[in-house]
């Protein structure tokens, strides 16, 4: 069945001799003893030369199911050394002792890999044992490696291993974020990948091996040669025969033609800017070179780079000419691909594949015909999000996506004047606008790089401690460079942000109002502090009680809120009245499955509590101006409030007074988002609707059919401004680029749409049900890379800017020209493309979408 | 051929132990830090019914009830609503009335009478001197509602939330088939006039 490997001895170069059982998952290799003479099995040493722990296989679909281990590459020992490749779990490492455990921590520890080091580990061949899915085996015993690197939608890359024998072993996933090879910072020169979760796969930070399966290859590469598939970039052959080679090298394209392509067309600035990270890309060997020449089209010979730039195209010949050999290269190009894959699936070679693939994909083995990738989707099903879903992604998006949507693409990006009208609709404005007037492309101005630092901050202030800098200015910098987290700066600075303390003023003035505020604080805090008619009253108890339980809910993992109280008797009889006044409530005191509370926990809750009086105190007095028509509301303690709360106590050192006046400050900003008939919310999520209909239609049509036009799953991300969504120390370089209002208000909306963007087109191909989309978004939780998606925020914002600031003109052009708005309003123009194209393309900016544009309170 | 889907709502006060609910039932665990839900999010697990094979998708809610006016896009379709409040907090079990209401408002089921709820009382694990909700008191209001099952639960400790699970499934699944009679015949004052005519006709 298999194409003989003659050109290399199978397992019979040393006293090893393999009978390879298979049952359905797992694989028994047994080893029995060889007449071999030169080396007797009790001189058989076998020399770990490289370990990675944190290497799962898993044996359900259940994580609960999964085993940890630890891949080795084991040498041998002999004259003709064999090279093995060996999965152990932990558990049959740790019954062997400790010490044979240290051995595989020592060698994973090790940089460099030296097969004569003089300190050689000398380790038990791990022993074979089906029912813990160890195995090791010859190299000479691979047929192929399937490889996954990790992606958005699968945080562990993966590597499955098939055999000569058509037998596949346990498929291995690679936790890095758990092994100590690929975060201990000492191995790597890594800057900035302490953060980074997932491994960050960016180019800028890109470390020398990004997951753990690379690891893998690049240790494997100098006993085997490792020939990657062009028909399935994922596949690796191992030492191939001439035969493998020559079905495994027919250029379909070139791995980065897609990129390629990519960066050719609008896409690269066009208005959903999907940072280069997100777009898919192969896994690119770490020895192959992955940067090009400038112009590499000429020397480029697979079928999509041909269709790219067809020789008989030269720039004289007409536009539409020219788009219509394009488009028939790009259909040619996709269906030739889709029947590549296909006949992969059912070729010969793939056989030892096709255990691996979900059922939706395994259908298709045998399957004649066209092929619609929709379906498999559908088949999927909500059971089975994560594999075919992911599956889909891997294979479906390279091939199939990227060539329809570069032929769609390049379909657009050659507008000629006359074919304007027909290419609106699926254009969607923003582009159109775009492509016809040449308005230059927004770039992003951040520089997170250099944060404001003290040096720079104490430059701002002459001696009295009056600013030398305007606020806008102050606000400018920490918008585009952030607040360096290092020392207390934030604490300085996050009061003047928030408009806490004032700024045009010397630091006298400045104290001296900060005391009243101070005082004030005191004041309010004591009509329930000490007070026991009103901290007992029954609606008090029950805010009490709504605001411990999330309070012990609430970034436990910072220091200040991850211990437990020493003193564990928190009870109303000792008598101390902080005790007795501890917000915590009498029904979940530490006893239960509540999480005990501490004394900052607590301080959280009074702050709350007494943002509840504040609140009351402001709704009795002053009418509020930020809600119009509205009676204002006393919101009270809202969830998220504590998640909004946590994050000023932890960066203002536990201040309490400096934490309530910002977290008040927030709150001006926010409180909208915590009314009780949730108007605020709404009102946000529909302008966020409202922007992703006038900046991507595409994206707006997709979840209006899908029944998720409500939004819905963005409304973490806006109730608490991502609080969520990013790690501790992202959300507070979030919140404070987002306090600066720089250039909007509601710039957290951009940021919304940024995220969205970067994952439209998984949102577009492959998420069909509102379900499947709020399990998506949620699942994005601390996956974000912040930077880039500012980045993409501001260039969204600088669009929004440049779409209404052409809008308002057309208009105006309108208005004058009485004669050409009444052909339009009855439709029966005849002055062509421009009439029709304003009837069809000029959206309305509602209110909510021009109040976008406000900045600065 | 795709298993049968069954939407499951959870609801109850905030800090009740919805989300440690569903995750001890769907993963076995239990963490006592999970964070303040927000908005919602859902789980799904495979399970046999009657050597069925069901997928079940149980979706966890914010427990304020302020966020409820957004439940109508969560609970359309579902199929069983489970009800869980804290033995050792009476309000929470006070409130169980809202929830209960508010549901068969935003879901509007054909049938409101008949629809199937469970009502889990959780956190059993706490010394019974903390408790506040009487096994009578509960009984008696599950009863006036319907005979509503009633489990005592610890997510915390793993008890009988597999149990009351199965419960659920099954009367969801019973549920989607008799909604599925709906589906087949929207309107359903046609069947029963088509019956009683059948009726005539035979007598």
């Amino acid at each position: 069945m298999y194409p003989e490997k003659s050109h290399r001895p199978c397992s019979s170069d040393g006293s090893l001799s393999l009978s390879i059982i298979s049952s359905d998952s797992m694989v028994e290799i047994q080893r029995t003893q060889s007449e071999d003479r030169s080396t007797s099995v009790e001189e058989e040493k076998y020399r770990l030369l490289y370990s990675k722990s944190k290497v799962y296989v898993n044996p359900t679909a259940y994580a609960r199911d999964n085993i940890p281990g630890f891949v080795a590459l084991v040498k041998r020992e002999a004259v003709n050394p064999t090279y093995l490749l060996a999965w152990i779990p932990e558990s049959l490492l740790s019954e062997k002792g400790s010490g044979e455990w240290d051995k595989f921590v020592k060698i994973e520890e090790k940089a460099i890999l030296d097969e004569e080091d003089e300190d050689a580990v000398l380790i038990d061949l791990p022993t074979q044992r089906p029912e813990s899915y160890a195995f090791s085996v010859p190299l000479t015993s691979i047929y192929s490696l399937q490889v996954h690197p990790p992606t958005l939608s699968s945080w562990y890359g993966s590597i499955g291993i098939n055999l000569i024998s058509g037998s596949t072993l346990p498929t291995l996933h690679f936790h890095d974020d758990e092994s100590i090879s690929m975060t201990l910072p000492s191995r790597y020169a890594r800057h900035n990948s302490a953060n980074a979760y997932p491994p960050s796969t960016s180019s800028s930070s890109r470390p020398p091996t990004s997951w753990g399966g690379e690891d893998l290859l690049s240790r494997l590469r100098p006993y085997a040669h490792l020939l990657r598939s062009t028909l399935q970039p994922s596949l690796f052959i191992v030492d191939p025969s001439k035969a493998d080679i020559d079905a495994h090298t027919t250029q379909i394209f070139d791995d980065d033609a897609v990129d390629d392509i990519l960066a050719q067309s609008s896409y690269a600035s066009s208005h959903s800017p999907v940072p280069a990270h997100l777009r898919p890309r192969p896994l690119s060997s770490p020895n192959a070179p992955t940067d090009t020449a400038p112009s590499p089209y000429s020397n480029r010979s697979s079928i999509l780079h041909r269709a790219l730039y067809p020789p008989s195209i030269s720039t004289t010949q007409s536009n539409s000419q020219a788009r219509m050999a394009l488009l028939q290269s790009f259909s040619n190009i996709t269906r030739a691909t889709r029947y590549a894959a296909q006949n992969i699936l059912s070729h010969p070679l793939a056989k030892p594949i096709v255990p691996h693939l979900p059922d939706p994909v395994r259908s298709l083995v045998n399957v004649h015909g066209d092929l619609e990738w929709g379906s498999w989707v559908e088949k999927g099903g909500v059971g089975e999000f994560e594999s075919a879903r992911v599956y889909l992604a891997r294979w479906a998006r390279i091939v199939a996506e990227e060539g329809d949507r570069a032929r769609k693409r390049e379909a657009q990006a050659v507008p000629s004047s006359s074919d304007l009208v027909e290419e609106i609709s699926p254009l969607g404005v923003f582009e159109l606008l775009h492509s016809t007037i040449n308005l230059p492309s927004p770039s992003a101005s951040r520089d997170p790089e250099h944060p404001v630092d003290e040096e720079l901050w104490a430059k701002w202030f002459a001696e009295d401690g009056r600013p030398k800098v305007s606020i806008e200015e102050m606000k400018g910098q920490v918008f585009r460079r952030g607040i360096t987290p290092r020392g207390t700066l934030r604490k300085k600075m996050w009061p003047f942000i928030l408009g806490v303390h004032e700024w045009d003023v010397t630091s006298n003035e400045r104290d001296k109002r900060w005391e009243e505020k101070r005082n004030r604080y005191h004041h309010i805090k004591d009509e329930w502090w000490g007070v026991p008619e009103v901290f007992d009253r029954s609606d008090i108890l029950e805010e009490r009680h709504r605001i411990d339980v999330d309070c012990r809910r609430t970034d436990r993992t910072q220091p200040l809120f991850s211990t437990a109280y020493e003193d564990a008797t928190v009870d109303g009889k000792t008598g101390k009245n902080d005790r007795r006044f501890t917000t915590i409530s009498p029904q979940t005191s530490d006893i239960g499955s509540q999480s005990p509370s501490n004394e900052h926990i607590d301080r959280l809750a009074g702050i709350l509590l007494t943002y509840n009086f504040y609140d009351k105190e402001l709704g009795e007095s002053i009418s509020s101006p930020l809600i119009y028509g509205i009676q204002r509301e006393k919101p009270g303690y809202v969830q998220g409030m504590s998640d909004l709360c946590a994050p000023l106590y932890v960066v203002m050192s536990s201040d309490e007074e400096l934490t309530f006046w910002c977290f008040v400050e927030v709150m001006k900003r926010m409180n909208q988002n915590f009314l009780r008939d949730q108007s605020g919310m709404k009102k946000q999520l529909m302008t966020l609707q409202e922007l992703i209909s006038v900046m991507d239609p595409d994206l707006y049509r997709h979840l209006e059919k899908t029944d998720g036009l409500n939004l819905f799953f963005c409304f973490r991300w806006v109730l608490i401004a991502f609080k969520r969504e990013f790690p501790f120390d992202d959300v507070l370089r979030l919140w404070e680029v987002l306090w600066t209002d720089y250039y909007s208000n509601d710039f957290v909306l951009f940021v919304a749409l940024a995220v969205l963007e970067s994952h439209r087109d998984m949102i577009l191909r492959y998420l069909v049900e509102f379900d499947e989309i709020l399990k998506y978004c949620n699942e994005l939780s601390m996956t974000i890379e912040l930077d880039s998606t500012l980045a993409q925020a501001e260039v969204l914002f600088l669009s929004f800017a440049q779409l209404v600031a052409d809008i308002e003109r057309r208009r105006a052009e309108e208005t004058s020209n009485s004669t050409n708005g009444v052909l339009r309003r009855r439709g029966t123009s005849t002055s062509g493309v421009k009439a029709s194209l304003s009837k069809v393309a000029m959206p309305t900016l509602s209110d909510n979408l021009r109040d976008l544009l406000k900045a600065g309170r | 051929m795709r298993p049968q889907l069954l939407k499951v709502i959870i609801l109850g006060d905030s800090g009740v132990g919805k989300t440690s609910l569903m995750n001890q039932f769907v993963n076995s665990r239990f963490n006592s830090q999970y964070k303040a839900t927000i908005g919602a999010d859902f789980l799904t697990k495979e399970v046999t019914v009657d050597n069925r094979l069901v997928t079940m998708q149980i979706w966890d809610t914010a427990g304020q009830e302020r966020f409820q006016s957004l439940g109508v896009a969560y609970y359309r379709g579902a199929d069983c609503c489970v009800l869980v409040y804290d033995v050792n907090n009476s309000k929470s079990f006070e409130n169980l009335n809202n929830w209960r209401d508010e549901f068969l408002i935003q879901a509007s089921p054909h049938d409101a009478e008949r629809f199937p709820f469970v009502v889990l009382g959780n956190k059993i694990d706490v010394d019974e001197s903390r408790r506040q909700v009487t096994q009578k008191r509960v009984l008696a209001w599950c009863q006036s509602k319907g005979n509503i099952p009633y489990f005592e639960t610890s997510a915390k400790e793993a008890v009988n939330v597999q149990e009351a699970f199965a419960v659920v499934a099954r009367n969801a699944l019973q549920q989607e088939a008799e909604e599925q009679l709906y589906v087949d015949y929207p309107d359903p004052i046609q069947i029963d006039r088509e019956s009683t005519q059948s009726y005539g006709c035979n007598c």
